[in-house]
């Protein structure tokens, strides 16, 4: 059946009121709630015969809900999303978020702390088996380096070798270290982040109802609360990009260390060899390790400079037969 | 006296809803029409809210149907927990009547004597 004018302007105006009245309910509920007057309206007019004026006997039907504030209120105390309702589940809401969000960070910050300390157990566990490995190679150098030069060049190219290894299963221990940290550290504090943005979500549904109660300093103070949570949430994302930045330098500086050792412990083979029998080698392990710091990845570069260790021990080899 | 008959109505209308639904689904307009018939008088302003109460709580589903009558009417229909739920609520009212009518039995001939002296007096 089809409404005159003036009855569809009346449905209207009810539902422009109550739709306003309904502020604080979710959007579905006042569109089902608007359609279902409108609905129940049509059912009533269908039944009865028509008497007088359509719009007059729309009028009373819509006064059978009370006056839009009224019905609104009564469906506000009934459905989910009202004053009293949402106060309380928007405050375990944001309760729970808020828990959320700590633990994300506090992940986060574990991640990172186990990141760096699996570093330091790499160093540790693997660096010292490589420092033992050079320290058995001064110690055989310095023994071979009375004998002509083939020989010492054999041994030595098979520790360098060795040692090479070593360091390159240093390194990429640090680096699958690392990755796993940044790995953590991202999946950990995307989901505080997330957990972030939900409780300010929620604060702003408590200000809403807060507001709705006539409880304006206490919906300001939740305001700002929300913002509050957007400003940790911003701040954790930006520190999550500062921290894989961070992470290659982090890793090159420890390996750095650790070559700038090696170094000196070749400065001390370099004392004990035969005049004339030059190494090379720390200038070289130097060379490397300041390229690969900060840019290779930590895999690649153990194999890389194991390559060229073999490479020029080969070398060696030739030139000392060559010479006798 | 018409404070407690509005509580009496309005604690057992959530128990004659369901049981209205019990039997088929409904719109609202026909839950309100069975519930004047029955001699339950309920507003549009009580039962709607109600209805999305339940619905809410998962005790009735609500569709939209678009049938006969031309415009789309919204179907209210009992739920699984729902019918779990009118069980529970049936029991306890039987429980609750079955009281209240042995107190009611009880107290018969106190309540004659009380409406008898009421006539003597007038």
């Amino acid at each position: 059946m089809m409404l005159q004018p003036e009855s569809q302007a009346l449905i209207r105006d009810f539902n422009r009121r109550l739709k306003a009245a309904l502020r604080s309910a979710p959007n579905h509920v006042r569109v089902e709630t608007a359609m279902e007057i409108e609905s129940h309206v049509l059912d009533v007019l269908s039944r009865q015969p028509s008497e007088g004026l359509e719009h007059e006997q729309v009028a009373g039907i819509l006064a059978r809900f009370g006056s839009p504030e009224e019905y609104a209120a009564a469906l506000l105390v009934q459905v989910p999303g009202n004053d009293v309702i949402s106060l309380s589940s928007g405050a375990k809401e944001v309760g729970m978020a808020a828990v959320d969000l700590v633990r994300g960070t506090g992940r986060l910050v574990l991640a990172m702390v186990r990141g760096v300390a699996g570093v330091g157990l790499a160093i540790v566990r693997y660096g010292w088996k490589g420092l033992r490995r050079a320290a058995g190679t001064a110690a055989v150098l310095a023994e071979r380096s009375r004998e002509p030069g083939g020989k010492a060049a054999g041994w030595v190219a098979d520790r360098i070798r060795a040692g090479l290894r070593g360091t390159g299963r240093l390194v990429g221990f640090i680096g699958a270290v690392l990755a796993q940290g940044a790995r953590l550290a991202l999946r950990w504090g995307w989901a505080g982040a997330r957990q972030g943005r939900r409780a300010a979500y929620g604060l702003a549904d408590l200000s809403a109802a807060a507001w709705r109660l006539g409880k304006k300093a206490v919906a300001w103070v939740l305001r700002a609360a929300g913002f509050a949570a957007l400003a940790v949430v911003t701040l954790l994302v930006f520190g999550l990009a500062g921290v894989v930045a961070l992470m290659p330098d982090v890793a090159g500086w420890w390996v750095y260390e650790f070559q700038l050792q090696v170094g000196y412990l070749m400065d001390d083979i370099r004392r004990h060899t035969v005049a004339g029998f030059d190494l090379g080698t720390r200038s070289q392990f130097a060379g490397t390790g300041t390229l690969m710091l900060g840019t290779l990845l930590a895999v690649g570069f153990g194999l890389l400079v194991a390559w060229g260790a073999i490479i020029w021990a080969a070398r060696r080899r030739r030139q000392t037969a060559a010479g006798h | 006296m018409e404070a407690w008959d509005t509580q009496l109505r309005k604690g057992g209308l959530e128990l004659a809803v369901l049981l209205l639904l019990s039997r088929h689904r409904m719109y609202g307009l026909e839950l309100i029409s069975q519930l004047n018939d029955a001699g339950f008088a309920v507003s549009e302003g009580t039962m709607y809210p109600l209805l999305g109460r339940l619905s809410g709580q998962g005790i009735v589903s609500a569709e939209w149907v678009t049938g006969d009558s031309g415009h789309p009417r919204k179907y209210y229909r009992l739920t699984g927990s729902g019918a779990e739920q009118l069980g529970r609520m049936t029991s306890q009212w039987n429980d609750f009547t079955a009281a209240m009518g042995r107190l009611v039995l009880g107290s018969r001939q106190a309540l004659d004597r009380l409406v008898t002296g009421k006539e003597a007096q007038a």
